[in-house]
């Protein structure tokens, strides 16, 4: 009626009914809270941070990790190790990932930017201390479906090839080192490699 | 007025019950005995079932990285060997048994969340050996001789491994026992 003030949606509910309906809506908030936390929240965190540690090398650069930043990312290894990074991008085309180790023990890991190896190498497996990663996107459900039926597949470069389920990620190298004045050079050395956006960089 | 504050409550106590949920589930999911009786932990099995999105966000939410499941192996320990919470407040003895891997890494934490600074880490490089090849490391505030993990005192301790096995040297559990000293 006219004059009236407007009512509660749920005015005419009994008490446990609306208790009841409440909690149905604290759970469902509860359940979507807790599923985009997990699914976004520590990624955009550590994405954010990742781009921050490749600072003005930006993505597709392979650079040193400072010991501060590198303890940060690896606590349990020691920090006089040398770590080196390269924050892939294959959102745009293929990125070659071009490694030139200074002999001795060291491992490469693949990284997506959810933190998740895809890919591994040490230097006894890899036999050689110079060898290029081709670092390129993964195809989605419908492309895989496309390219089952295509007759023209793409060519599959020589050497090693990491497809990312992600758009970006990180190649990390990691060398111990025996004794801390062996850091200087020892990141001199690692600073050969190199992180190529393009199929052109792919075997140089 | 009251049934809309109300109601907010319980979407806010929703948010709430989300975020915390998350959070307690990232820290504590996925953690696996390495051999029947030993204090260290891994969560590294746990990557690829599905407790691994919790696990991948242990680490992002602290700015980590886990160490590659293929080339290292990765465990904490938060007891001592008899099952005892370590502490700040004790000191702890550290020591190998049998064959110890090419390379590993024993470092202490202040607490069990991953954004805990390491204090030391002591590893196969650094390490002093006994005469019979084992190591011993001392888990203490105080300065120690030897191989020392510096922690700080007051506040819960949690100790790190890290290693690679090449060939079959080391197995697959931490070798080394953990035992307190005094506190």
């Amino acid at each position: 009626m006219a004059g009236e003030p407007p009512r509660f949606p749920f005015a005419g509910w009994g008490a446990d009914v609306l208790r009841v309906y409440w909690i149905a809506v604290l759970i469902v908030v509860a359940v979507v809270v807790h599923v985009s936390f997990v699914l976004f929240a520590p990624a955009y965190r550590f994405s954010l941070y990742a781009k921050e540690m490749a600072g003005e090398h930006g993505s597709n650069q392979f650079f040193i990790v400072d010991s501060d930043q590198q303890a940060r990312l690896f606590p349990n290894l020691p920090r006089q190790s040398v770590v080196g990074a390269c924050l892939y991008d294959v959102s745009a085309g293929d990125v070659a990932f071009n490694a030139d180790l200074p002999e001795g023990f060291w491992v490469t890991t693949i990284y997506t930017l959810r933190g998740k190896p895809i890919y591994s190498v040490n230097n006894r497996q890899s036999g050689a201390d110079a060898f290029t990663v081709s670092l390129s996107r993964a195809p989605g459900f419908i492309e895989m479906l496309l390219q089952a039926t295509d007759k023209e597949r793409p060519e599959i470069d020589s050497g090693w090839t990491v497809m990312s389920p992600e758009p970006m990620g990180l190649a990390i190298v990691w060398y111990p080192l025996v004794d801390a004045a062996m850091r200087q050079s020892i990141a001199q050395a690692m600073e050969r490699s190199r992180c190529l956006a393009g199929n052109s960089a792919v075997g140089q | 007025m009251r049934n809309y504050t109300s109601g907010f409550l319980y979407v806010a106590g929703g948010i709430l019950v989300g975020a915390i949920t998350a959070y307690i589930a990232a820290n504590n999911a996925g953690q696996e005995a390495l051999a029947e009786g030993s204090p260290w932990k891994s969560r590294v099995a746990a990557l690829d079932k599905a407790a691994g999105i919790y696990v991948q966000d242990y680490y992002l939410m602290a700015g980590r990285l886990p160490l590659a499941p293929g080339q290292f192996l990765e465990a904490s320990a938060a007891e001592d060997s008899d099952g005892n919470t370590l502490s700040a407040s004790c000191s702890y003895d550290v020591i190998s048994a049998g064959s110890l891997p090419q390379w590993w890494s024993v470092a202490a934490t202040a607490s069990g969340s991953a954004s805990s600074k390491i204090q030391t880490v002591i590893d196969e490089n650094t390490a002093v050996r006994e005469a019979d090849g084992s190591v011993r490391i001392v888990v203490s505030a105080v300065p120690q001789p030897g191989n020392w993990l510096k922690i700080a005192s007051g506040r819960a301790v949690i100790l790190h491994y890290a290693a690679v096995p090449f060939g079959s040297r080391g197995g697959r559990a931490p070798p080394f026992s953990i035992r307190r000293v005094g506190c």
